[in-house]
């Protein structure tokens, strides 16, 4: 019994040290941060020269902007959103969620699209749904409806079209 | 005995006086006793005395020569007086066959004494050999016969006949005169000295004259054929090689020599005979047989073949005799290709291309000629064989069953159906079609077209459809087409959705949800908006779902004011009857 709480006494010394030694480098660590200057390159002109050839039917040329704006910064929400509903257009379902997917991690609920104001995060949602519908993931399709409607569906797949229908009206 | 005792006393006595006096023949141009002329030539000699310081009065000279070898040029006064001796000639003429005498003396003072010319003689060569001309000097023969070479010297006032201590005659040699080439060096230098002037004196080996001969050369030159060349001589006795030169590989000039020497009476000639090639000509390598198949193309580099000595490859011009028309032929550029005269520009290379496919081997013969600024050429033959392709596969594959709304026209790509290798002779096959009775068939430019008959509905219409290659290879399909009226909206029997892309707002899939079907087509009306065409198209199941199914079309622009579609959906269940149709109606905006 005592050899057991000797045991138990040593294990929290230990862990104690362990805390203070993480704690003490965590704060030598931010102590020695240096500060990094953050270059924001402005590609408003790009996305909306995007958004103007997406309305005249030029899918692809969108898509190379597109792609050229993901290579200098991969997390733009309106570049992942554009790639999402042009491979969901071409029936690339797979991209068109891995773009979606992006997108919609970093855009936040205020989000509106630069090259096309009236695209919220609402639009990447539905792109979404209606792609992991084409793909035969109902399940995925209708996680997203949720988020879209604000309210816990679980639609089979006619009514699911019906709701994506109606959703993209 | 006293006759001899009393020669022998008088030479003695004319010796001891004489020990310094002399007397030689000698050659006027040359001064020397050692003489050598050519056959033919004229021999100018003179007879030359030193008297010492005492006067003399005059001289008697009698040389002998040999008539066989030696001609003398004045028989009657053989000799010509010379300065020395101012007095009277007493004598002046051939005294025998092969003996010429002179004497002369003078009558009054100032005698002469020291050295000088007494008299000059020619004579010209006759035979080529060795010859002399002598003084007569011996005591007894000539002095018995009266024709001993003395002269008189003042002793005591008055002349005393003395003999000479030396009396050197003249050596001749008589040369044939004798011309001849240097066939082997004259090549070796027309070898190492292509294209340059020949300077053909330096190659003639002359004998029998002192200098440089003039030579005269008469040239005949003709080509391989026979036929006469001009050839020329420059002022140097070069022969003119430039524009005599063969232009092509193979050929030779053959030009005749006749040089000729001319000196007196004598005459020498030779002959020879040159080959001219031309080393500047680009020699062009046996091209290897170009082989390919049909379809494809071959590339020969053409500078992979020719050497030049004289110019760079890029200098030369190419040219094709007999392009084959069943042939492409292009060089690097088809645009700087003139076709008519099959010339090719730099780099040169040729480009082969079959215009058709073939059904055997087939061989083409044609001409490469390159020629280089000096217009200097070689030709070779070229042999171009286009081999057959090798037919792996033809095979069509149609859908077995089609259904399609009525009055309206169906487009099926064929090369989407059509599995021939190779795929490059998928432009040659011949298609044909055998119509149904309601149904007409097009097939033009890869596209088949169902057209059917105004207002006919029914089904079971089979159409057969043939593909053919040069008649060899063929595969045919059929196809079962059905024809049905577009449904009511009342009779919508399953769900016709139309699902829009959120952001490309012209795209949009149709989607319906049915089990146990085997194929569903749509069709896409508008009817409000007549710039669009009715389109049908098939529909697809999505994965993982054995009910739903999907197709997507994009317009090519929204139209102000939005568009109106009516999808209606048909097709065959799983036991291969026609479903009821249904349709939706939709708006665009």
């Amino acid at each position: 019994m005592n050899r057991s709480f000797l045991l138990d006494f040593a294990g929290y010394l230990f862990l104690g040290f362990l805390i203070l030694g993480i704690w003490s480098c965590a704060d030598r660590e931010y102590n020695n941060l240096v500060q990094e200057d953050v270059i924001v390159v402005d590609k408003t002109t790009d996305l909306k020269k995007a958004g103007k050839k997406l309305s005249e039917g030029k899918v692809d040329d969108a898509l190379g902007i597109f792609n050229a704006i993901l290579k200098d910064d991969e997390s733009n929400i309106d570049a992942n959103a554009g790639l999402a509903s042009i491979y969901l257009s071409k029936n690339q379902f797979s991209e068109s969620i891995k773009y979606g997917n992006r997108a919609v991690e970093e855009a936040d609920a205020e989000y509106t699209a630069t090259f096309n104001p009236k695209i919220s995060k609402r639009h990447i949602h539905l792109i979404l749904a209606q792609a992991y519908f084409y793909t035969g993931n109902f399940n995925k399709s209708n996680d997203q409806i949720r988020q879209v409607v604000s309210r816990n569906v679980n639609l089979q797949p006619d009514a699911l079209a019906k709701e994506l229908q109606r959703l993209s009206r | 005995m006293r006759k001899q005792t009393a020669y022998a006393i008088l030479i003695i006595l004319v010796n001891v006086v004489a020990h310094s006096a002399s007397i030689q023949l000698r050659s006027i141009d040359s001064l020397k006793n050692e003489i050598t002329i050519q056959q033919g030539d004229l021999i100018d000699l003179e007879v030359f005395v030193d008297v010492g310081e005492i006067p003399s009065a005059g001289v008697e000279t009698y040389l002998t020569y040999e008539p066989g070898k030696l001609r003398l040029v004045n028989n009657e006064t053989p000799f010509q007086q010379g300065k020395f001796y101012t007095g009277t000639i007493v004598l002046n003429k051939a005294v025998s066959q092969t003996e010429v005498g002179f004497a002369v003396i003078s009558n009054a003072a100032p005698y002469p004494k020291g050295r000088g010319t007494v008299a000059k003689i020619q004579f010209i060569g006759r035979i080529a050999g060795e010859t002399k001309v002598t003084f007569n000097r011996d005591p007894q023969t000539h002095w018995r016969q009266g024709r001993y070479t003395l002269f008189t010297q003042f002793k005591d006032g008055k002349p005393r006949l003395r003999s000479f201590k030396d009396l050197t005659d003249a050596n001749i040699e008589i040369k044939n005169t004798l011309v001849k080439i240097d066939r082997y060096e004259l090549q070796r230098f027309v070898s190492e000295n292509p294209g340059k002037n020949i300077p053909l004196d330096k190659f003639v080996v002359a004998s029998g004259t002192e200098g440089r001969p003039k030579l005269n050369w008469v040239l005949n030159a003709e080509d391989g054929k026979g036929r006469p060349r001009k050839v020329e001589l420059n002022a140097a006795n070069q022969l003119i090689v430039g524009n005599l030169l063969p232009r092509s590989k193979g050929e030779v000039i053959k030009v005749d020599l006749r040089v000729s020497l001319k000196v007196g009476d004598s005459l020498a000639i030779d002959t020879a005979t040159l080959w001219l090639d031309n080393k500047g000509i680009p020699v062009l390598i046996r091209f290897p047989e170009v082989r390919f198949r049909a379809g494809s193309e071959e590339i020969l580099l053409l500078d992979n073949f020719v050497k030049d000595r004289d110019h760079k490859n890029a200098e030369l011009r190419w040219a094709i005799e007999g392009m084959p028309a069943a042939l492409v032929v292009g060089g690097v550029s088809v645009n700087r290709l003139d076709r008519t005269k099959g010339t090719i520009d730099n780099p040169p290379r040729l480009t082969f291309r079959s215009l058709n496919p073939v059904a055997s081997e087939q061989n083409f013969k044609m001409y490469v000629t390159a020629m280089d600024p000096d217009e200097n050429f070689d030709r070779g033959e070229l042999k171009v064989t286009v081999e057959p392709l090798p037919f792996v596969k033809l095979d069509l594959t149609l859908p077995n069953t089609i259904s399609l709304i009525k009055n309206e026209e169906h487009h099926i790509d064929l090369s989407r159906y059509l599995d021939v290798e190779p795929r490059e002779v998928f432009d040659e096959i011949a298609w044909e079609a055998l119509p149904s009775e309601h149904i007409e068939v097009i097939i033009k430019n890869r596209i088949l077209t169902l057209r059917p008959q105004r207002d006919w509905v029914g089904t079971a219409e089979k159409i057969k459809i043939v593909a053919k290659f040069e008649g060899k290879k063929v595969d045919e399909a059929s196809m079962t087409v059905s024809i049905f009226d577009l449904p009511e909206e009342a009779t919508k029997t399953f769900p016709v959705i139309l699902v829009r892309n959120p952001i490309i707002r012209t795209e949009f899939k149709i989607v319906s949800v049915l089990d146990n079907v085997a194929a569903l087509t749509v069709g896409l009306t508008f009817p409000e908006s007549p710039d669009l065409k009715p389109k049908t198209l098939m529909m697809g199941k999505i994965a993982q779902s054995r009910n739903v199914w999907v197709v997507n079309y994009e317009l090519e622009k929204l139209p102000v004011g939005g568009v109106k579609i009516v999808a209606s959906v048909i097709g065959r269940d799983n036991l291969n009857q026609n479903i009821t149709p249904s349709a939706g109606t939709f708006t665009l905006k």
